[in-house]
């Protein structure tokens, strides 16, 4: 890989070198993600705040990158592939982005849930009393290991709903369903999800 | 008769109602336990990886958004700052230290006298001496002496450089606090002295050059280091 960074690196390997701290694998990196990263980013900064996005997707984007090489320690194989681990530091950017901003002022609405479904805990009344809660992260938890087990499809459903606040539209044009029918396959594959959560110990107190 | 039948409806609409009334119950129950998990799967998106299929998705429907070539430099020295720091990190050299302190006490360690130690890298005593008392700025040294010094005292070299950025940030802050308070700094002490402690003067054009000095200076180092540590690889 050494002066080379035109040749396609799979994954594995490109994860491996940026742990040893590899100078050309960085340059692999942004060759290979800086465009499908920066597209991410744009693409949801300008569904949420409409226009003025520039200059942000450019500094969650150095963001990004910035937490990839700190955090690249913390990468594990067994959770996932390099991209869903690089999508989902790019999703947390954009979370907090949004929820600086919403705080900032009106919150605005976004695609799917609205952004007052992000407000930290803290702030939010409703959800203080969960965040005092010592058994809420431990449900967050359960959820994860619950969605591991829905069908892709459901899954895709409710990740592109609930983490990345994608519009129904296009939730419906990835999964080739018309956008009205979203709402009730969001509605299904919750339901599913919920079925294996009411049996965990976790959710014993909310029935 | 008659009153049996009307105690039986009457039985009847009370178990009705209660019916009426459990279904309700659940019902409630089931709609908050729904909120709540909506809710939950919110909060879960900030600590939630995403599967591979949904990175697919995302992929597929954003596409791709070519990379400005000034941001793609930026992204550039971000990740190597980052690995710098996620280095740094790992650097067992206590937080206390200075630039002199580290040298001086790697060079004893190793029973070296500092003339000796100069002569061998054809430096001047006096220079390794400054660098020891902290008199002498390692951007006055440069570095390819200075990355030589390292290695001569088998020194790992991104520690090295680690050592000197924090003791420049050190310095810079320093001078920084110093000047907020209040105390005399000068612009005169400046050309007269090249202590350390007056890289971070905040104001003035010949401390904001010194800084970018110090900063262009700290980029060299790193980047000359990485490349030695790379072809040591």
């Amino acid at each position: 890989m050494r002066g080379d960074v035109s040749t396609p690196v799979s994954d594995h390997e490109l994860a491996a070198r940026l742990r040893i701290g590899d100078l050309a694998a960085q340059a692999v990196l942004l060759r290979q993600y800086g465009a499908r990263l920066f597209g991410f980013i744009r693409w949801r900064l300008e569904d949420a705040v409409r226009g003025g996005a520039e200059a942000d997707a450019k500094e969650l984007l150095n963001d990004t990158f910035y937490d990839v090489i700190t955090k690249i320690d913390l990468f594990d194989p067994a959770r996932g592939t390099l991209k869903a681990w690089l999508f989902t530091i790019a999703k947390n950017k954009i979370i907090d982005h949004l929820r600086k901003k919403a705080r900032k002022s009106e919150p605005p609405i976004a695609n799917g849930v609205e952004l007052s479904a992000l407000k930290d805990p803290g702030t939010d009344p409703n959800r203080a009393e969960e965040a005092e809660s010592a058994s809420r992260s431990e449900r967050i938890r359960a959820v994860r290991e619950a969605m591991v087990q829905l069908s892709e499809k459901d899954r895709v459903i409710l990740e592109l709903g609930y983490f990345v606040q994608a519009a129904d539209a296009d939730v419906a044009r990835r999964i080739g369903v018309q956008p009205q029918s979203i709402p009730m396959l969001r509605k299904r594959a919750r339901e599913r999800l919920k079925k294996r959560l009411v049996a965990r110990p976790e959710f014993r107190e909310w029935m | 008769m008659m009153t049996n039948w009307r105690e039986e409806l009457a039985r009847m609409e009370r178990e009705g109602a209660k019916e009426g009334e459990e279904r309700a119950a659940a019902s409630a129950k089931e709609q908050a336990f729904d909120e709540r998990l909506e809710a939950l799967l919110a909060a879960a998106g900030q600590e939630a990886v995403l599967s591979d299929a949904t990175a697919d998705a995302l992929e597929e429907l954003c596409g791709e958004v070519e990379v400005p070539g000034d941001l793609r430099e930026q992204l550039r020295a971000t990740m190597a700052r980052a690995q710098m720091e996620r280095e740094a990190r790992k650097i067992a050299v206590p937080a206390d230290w200075n630039l002199g302190r580290y040298l001086r006490t790697k060079r004893e360690a190793l029973g070296i006298a500092a003339a000796v130690l100069a002569g061998r890298l054809g430096l001047h005593a006096k220079v390794l001496e400054g660098l020891e008392a902290g008199k002498t700025r390692p951007d006055q040294v440069g570095v390819h002496p200075l990355l030589g010094l390292a290695e001569a005292l088998g020194a790992p070299l991104l520690e090295f450089v680690e050592v000197v950025r924090r003791t420049a940030m050190g310095a810079i802050a320093t001078a920084a606090s110093a000047e907020v308070s209040g105390l005399p700094r000068a612009e005169k002490r400046m050309r007269t002295r090249d202590r350390w402690d007056l890289v971070g003067a905040a104001s003035g054009p010949l401390a904001q050059a010194r800084r970018e000095q110090m900063r262009k200076f700290l980029e060299a180092l790193e980047t000359e280091a990485r490349q030695r540590v790379q072809r040591q690889r």
